[in-house]
């Protein structure tokens, strides 16, 4: 599992994920995600393009840190999910409550 | 009809290792990567509901998955002795209204029936039986 934090402005923040979003790996990452999600004290934009497996303990993961972003006035967009990852994210409806866009460019769009 | 057969504690440490045993297997056979991803989706989601919550004791419990391939599916039956659960009958978790509101609890359970293209259970004396299955591609077999 890689995480990685980038700026992308005075706003925003990358936090990239490569690996597998099941319980194996949300357990090797999850403290570290959260960290640098809150820590940030921006917008956090979450790539999931390198993540080929998106399981109930990677969305759980995802949901209490957009909550946790959420609580510090700033907000959480995912994007890049593709094939398995994105019927996931759509079969739970995650898209109602933290959005969910196909690029970058489009979630830095709706923080605009 | 080809199969793998796996038995394995009830220790989540082991989860990565049967899991890449499991789509080694189906590589091999052929088996498309979209199917793939569903039957590892399946296989953690039970086995992890099975570890977490199954077991009201710190002992020991041997789990069994047996995976065969069909030609229009990959069925996998798993055996547990944990407290009972259907999948079928459980409750699914409600639609969250807000992020304030989400649970995620349940939401293994949700995935599972929408992935899979049939899931049984059946109670057989103390034990837990659940067969799923998971539609392939046919023609890259």
């Amino acid at each position: 599992m890689k995480l990685e934090i980038s700026d992308i402005d005075a706003r925003n923040a990358k936090l990239s994920v490569q690996g597998r979003l099941d319980t194996p790996g949300v357990d090797a990452i999850e403290t570290r995600f959260s960290a640098s999600a809150t820590s940030a004290a921006k917008n956090i934009l979450v790539d999931l393009t390198e993540v080929p497996l998106l399981t109930s303990m990677g969305i759980r993961m995802l949901i209490s840190t957009a909550r946790a972003i959420h609580n510090r006035k700033h907000r959480m967009i995912v994007f890049g999910a593709q094939g398995i990852v994105l019927e996931t994210l759509d079969h739970v409806s995650l898209n109602d409550i933290i959005p969910v866009v196909a690029t970058e460019a489009q979630a830095l769009a709706l923080l605009e | 009809m080809t199969g793998l057969s796996m038995q394995f504690w009830n220790d989540l440490a082991v989860l990565d290792q049967n899991r890449a045993s499991l789509r080694f297997y189906l590589e091999s056979e052929g088996v498309d990567p979209h199917a793939i991803h569903r039957v590892e989706l399946a296989f953690d989601e039970l086995v992890t509901n099975t570890i977490r919550h199954g077991y009201a004791d710190d002992l020991a419990h041997r789990i069994r998955v047996e995976i065969s391939i069909a030609s229009n599916h990959v069925a996998m039956i798993f055996d547990d002795d944990a407290r009972e659960f259907d999948p079928c009958n459980a409750e699914l978790p409600a639609k969250p209204r807000s992020l304030e509101h989400a649970r995620p609890g349940g939401l293994g359970l949700l995935l599972l029936r929408r992935m899979s293209s049939e899931i049984r259970y059946e109670r057989i004396g103390a034990r837990n039986r659940t067969y799923i299955r998971i539609g392939i591609r046919g023609a890259d077999r």
